[in-house]
């Protein structure tokens, strides 16, 4: 057993008292919820009805808890044993986002199955893939990532879109201060409001949006409608697979498979006082869960998952400049008004 | 005099023999061919016949033969004194073809007059600038000139444009082949092909053009037609001006000062081996000169122009920064207003030669523009700054609803992802600075890790003031090695004051103890006194800081000692 850092109040090995497991579970729980935005923006390209953008979300959250539980075991051929929650990816959007245009859900979740297939496939080949990647191939991907999301973020933000060619100054301004009470916290800000910028600027952009009328006219009703427990009602739309996708779900589980190993390495650092290399066996293990979480999101019906590389608060960021595009989009993309179309 | 540096043949002062000074030149005058696709571009944009397109590139090419002379200069107010060849330059591209659309050539040319005007006035500023335009603003502005090139460089790559809505497969051929031809001389070639890889590259691209037959029909005849000497036919459109295009002008000479301070500052470098700081006179006349050279190509009817880095650059692999082979390149490019020939066969280019030239300069741009963002160390500010601002730029790229039935005043500012990009970036910079306390402290213990706490210190607080990496670095080590020696020597074993202090130009730590004071002598102990007196062990290390930091001062105040140690950044 390594001896655990000084640094960490609770090292891999330790169990902190329940009350306070459950208060920092909850703390990662606020962190992944902007990435759920995404779900809801798939299938609102799809053209499905609110009753399937709450079912995929429900099965998303589903392979999140199933992928993250078998991520943290440490018995086995599966999962790093690590602390990393696994979420919604922005690494499978503008993929999944064609695959809703060209083919509809089914054919998102079939080819998020596929996703999953080869991230475990590329799990195996890790020494191969560093030659083929190097740090200025991944980077453009990654800036890429969030540069393509630039026409999704801006079209929601300024209110463009389907039907509706006006550009509304309500709109603007739920846009506008959504977005800049995340990137004030951010930078303005200390301890656990730095850390929950996202989340609260969700939240001031929901109130806002309710108060000067341009979320749905019923949006509170509906969520009184909702009953408080039920089970998820069962709107699968079946699976498909189209050829001609595999290429852009490939990128994306690439991405994946390298945020993986950057990620495994991290919580090896963290944990390990000495340490001096990375462990590839566990990175393997880790991408091998990654990639069937990802694999059973698909299969049960929701979107591609991977592992969070958030539970880490802003610091210096790890892959320079590629790492700050991809975070920049976060917070630019979240101003989007949650009107369902 | 400064003495030459060993890594070049003829150092700045040096006058090479006649001949290699005209091999030299023409060199140059190779690279810096493919700038002068840009006046072609801008007279076709505004709806220019071939010979509006002839005249500007002749007076494009003469206010930079003027320029180049006044900036070779060394004597005077005027020009840094460095061989820097002017070129058109990228910077004013996307704001001259806004200026076009809206205003024909006219209103090119007098917007070009202000933007010279300006970086004169710009150039009286240069501190100011540096605070609001550091490099994480500046690389943004430099990259997003590169992603703003993309649309114009691949619509003609392609073949598409103007009436031409077909991609034929002999265009993608000839622009592929051209853009591959450049590329691959680089990365495999070695020597005057790599050099030269633009001009041999836009040579095999119009000759593909012309066997695969998509040059223009009577290609050959029309250079035929032209005589070899003859004096430009003035077609001057005259100068107009309005206030609508300041902003994007101004951009692109604030883009042109960053370039020109960076372009003066690396002369500087190579030709002082006992280069130590910037001198920001010489750059200043450098600006200066920068700015007429701009002024007047406006005036005489050419687009903007300004230093070329890739000529430097040129001038460094070759080893020849001689003042006299500017002079010659300058006068070579007057030489080339008077030769017809050499006009209509750049204004004849086919596009999808032009395609493949302008992506081979934006790569070139964008990959400095990060690597300049990427100087700086990153922190959630800057992280901002930079993912904005780019996402700002490109939005308007993909979403043209955005910029579509503006008024005016609003289209010449929304009209163009540069402009928006860089009025993200400098309103978020001042934005952000608010609350960024220059000051920082920290309390070190010998019952702490001090080696991890001084890094973790210092990282932080250099990302959080935009420090560059390389100042950090050495600042690390400095502090480590005293703060060790002060724990082994000083006899200190009380906690350790540290507190660090930044602004744009320096980064001062001042260190105060309990305990002896530790000495910084200027040479280091000697053998004989480091095997027989260990109190020399101290002054070893005293040494080595001394040697490191740029400037140590150690003061004593009754019992408190302070070492105070100065790094410029």
């Amino acid at each position: 057993m390594t001896v655990k850092p000084a640094n960490l109040i609770y090292g891999l090995e330790d169990n902190p008292p329940m009350g306070a497991s459950i208060l920092l579970a909850v703390q990662h729980l606020l962190i992944a919820v902007i990435d759920l935005i995404y779900p809801v923006l798939i299938v609102g390209e799809a053209g499905g009805t609110r009753a399937e953008i709450a079912f995929c979300l429900q099965m998303s959250m589903l392979a999140i808890g199933l992928g993250t539980i078998l991520q943290i075991r440490n018995r086995g051929p599966l999962g790093s044993g690590f602390l990393i929650p696994h979420v919604t990816t922005a690494a499978y959007l503008t993929p999944s986002l064609i695959a809703a245009r060209v083919g509809g859900m089914a054919l998102v979740l079939g080819m998020t199955m596929m996703a999953g297939v080869i991230e475990g496939i590329l799990s195996r080949f890790m020494k191969k893939l560093r030659v083929l990647f190097p740090p200025e191939v991944s980077g453009v991907v990654v800036a890429m990532i969030g540069f393509s999301l630039a026409k999704v973020a801006i079209l929601r933000f300024v209110g463009l879109g389907g039907s509706d060619s006006v550009i509304e100054p309500a709109e603007l301004w739920v846009g506008g201060v959504t977005l800049s009470t995340m990137v004030a916290f951010v930078v303005w800000s200390g301890g656990s409001f730095r850390l929950y910028s996202a989340v609260i600027g969700l939240a001031i952009g929901y109130g806002l949006a309710m108060v000067v009328g341009i979320s749905n006219s019923n949006f509170i009703d509906d969520i009184a409608a909702a009953p408080l427990f039920g089970l998820p009602s069962w709107v699968h739309p079946g699976l498909r697979f189209d050829i001609y996708l595999i290429l852009p779900f490939f990128i994306g589980a690439m991405v994946s498979t390298l945020k993986a190993s950057g990620v495994v390495i991290t919580c090896q650092k963290v944990n390990d006082p000495d340490w001096k290399r990375a462990d590839m066996v566990s990175v393997g293990k880790g991408m091998l869960a990654d990639g069937i979480g990802c694999f059973s999101s698909g299969l049960l019906g929701g979107m591609g998952t991977s592992m969070s590389d958030f539970p880490w608060p802003p610091g210096p960021l790890p892959d320079g400049w590629a790492t700050l595009s991809g975070f920049s989009f976060y917070c630019w993309f979240s101003c989007r008004n949650f009107r369902s179309r | 005099m400064t003495v030459k540096p060993a890594n070049l043949i003829y150092g700045v002062e040096d006058n090479p023999p006649f001949g290699a000074t005209i091999l030299l030149a023409v060199q140059h005058l190779l690279i810096a061919v493919i700038y002068l696709v840009y006046p072609v571009i801008v007279v076709a944009e505004a709806g220019g016949t071939r010979a509006e397109a002839a005249f500007c590139l002749q007076m494009s090419m003469l206010a930079i033969g003027l320029g180049t002379v006044l900036q070779v200069r060394n004597r005077g107010p005027l020009g840094s004194g460095f061989l820097i060849p002017h070129v058109t330059t990228a910077a004013y591209l996307t704001p001259s073809l806004i200026a076009a659309r809206a205003g024909g050539m006219a209103l090119v040319l007098g917007m070009t007059m202000t933007a010279g005007a300006f970086e004169g006035i710009l150039s009286r500023f240069m501190k100011k600038l540096r605070v609001l335009f550091p490099p994480e603003v500046s690389g943004v502005v430099v990259a997003m000139i590169g992603f703003s090139l993309a649309k114009v460089a691949i619509l003609r790559l392609v073949g598409l444009g103007g009436s031409d809505s077909v991609i034929e497969p002999a265009e993608l051929w000839v622009g592929g082949v051209t853009l591959s031809t450049m590329v691959g001389l680089v990365v495999w070639s070695k020597g005057s092909f790599r050099l030269y890889s633009a001009a041999i590259g836009l040579a095999i691209g119009y000759g593909l053009a012309m066997v695969v037959g998509i040059s223009n029909s009577n290609f050959l005849d029309d250079i035929a037609a032209t005589p070899f000497i003859a004096l430009p036919s003035w077609a001057h459109p005259g100068l107009s001006f309005d206030i609508y295009l300041i902003l994007p002008f101004l951009i692109g000479a604030l883009a042109s000062t960053v370039k020109a301070s960076g372009v003066v500052i690396n002369c500087q470098k190579v030709n002082d081996p006992d280069w130590k700081r910037a001198d920001m006179v010489s750059v200043g006349k450098g600006m200066l000169a920068d700015g007429i050279g701009c002024f007047s190509s406006g005036l005489l009817g050419g687009m903007g122009t300004s230093m070329s880095a890739a000529n430097v650059g040129l001038s460094m692999a070759t080893g020849a920064t001689s003042r006299r082979v500017g002079y010659f390149i300058g006068f070579f490019f007057l030489l080339l207003v008077f030769l017809p020939k050499f006009s209509v066969i750049l204004t004849l280019m086919p596009p999808p030669v032009m395609g493949a030239g302008l992506l081979y300069v934006a790569s070139y741009l964008i990959a400095s523009g990060i690597q300049l963002i990427m100087t700086r160390m990153m922190d959630s500010r800057r992280t901002f700054i930079v993912g904005l601002s780019f996402l700002a730029g490109i939005s308007l790229e993909v979403v043209p609803a955005l910029h579509q039935n503006l008024p005016t005043w609003a289209a010449a500012i929304f009209g163009s992802s540069l402009t928006v990009a860089t009025m993200v970036a400098f309103a978020l910079n001042l934005i952000f600075r608010i609350g960024v306390s220059q000051k920082a402290g920290l309390l070190l213990s010998p019952q702490l890790e001090v080696g991890a706490e001084i890094y973790r210190f210092l990282e932080n607080q250099g990302a959080t003031w935009g420090a560059r990496q390389q100042v950090i670095h050495e600042a690390k080590h400095i502090l480590r090695e005293l703060i060790e020696a002060l724990y082994m020597h000083a006899k200190t074993d009380g906690p350790v004051h540290v507190e660090a202090r930044f602004d744009e130009y320096n980064l001062n730590i001042h260190v105060t103890y309990k305990g002896s004071p530790m000495e910084f002598p200027a040479s280091p102990p000697t053998e004989d006194e480091l095997m027989l007196d260990k109190s020399s062990l101290a002054r070893m290390s005293g040494f080595m800081i001394q040697f490191m930091a740029e400037k140590v001062t150690a003061t004593v105040n009754s019992n408190l000692c302070k070492v105070s140690i100065h790094i410029t950044h």
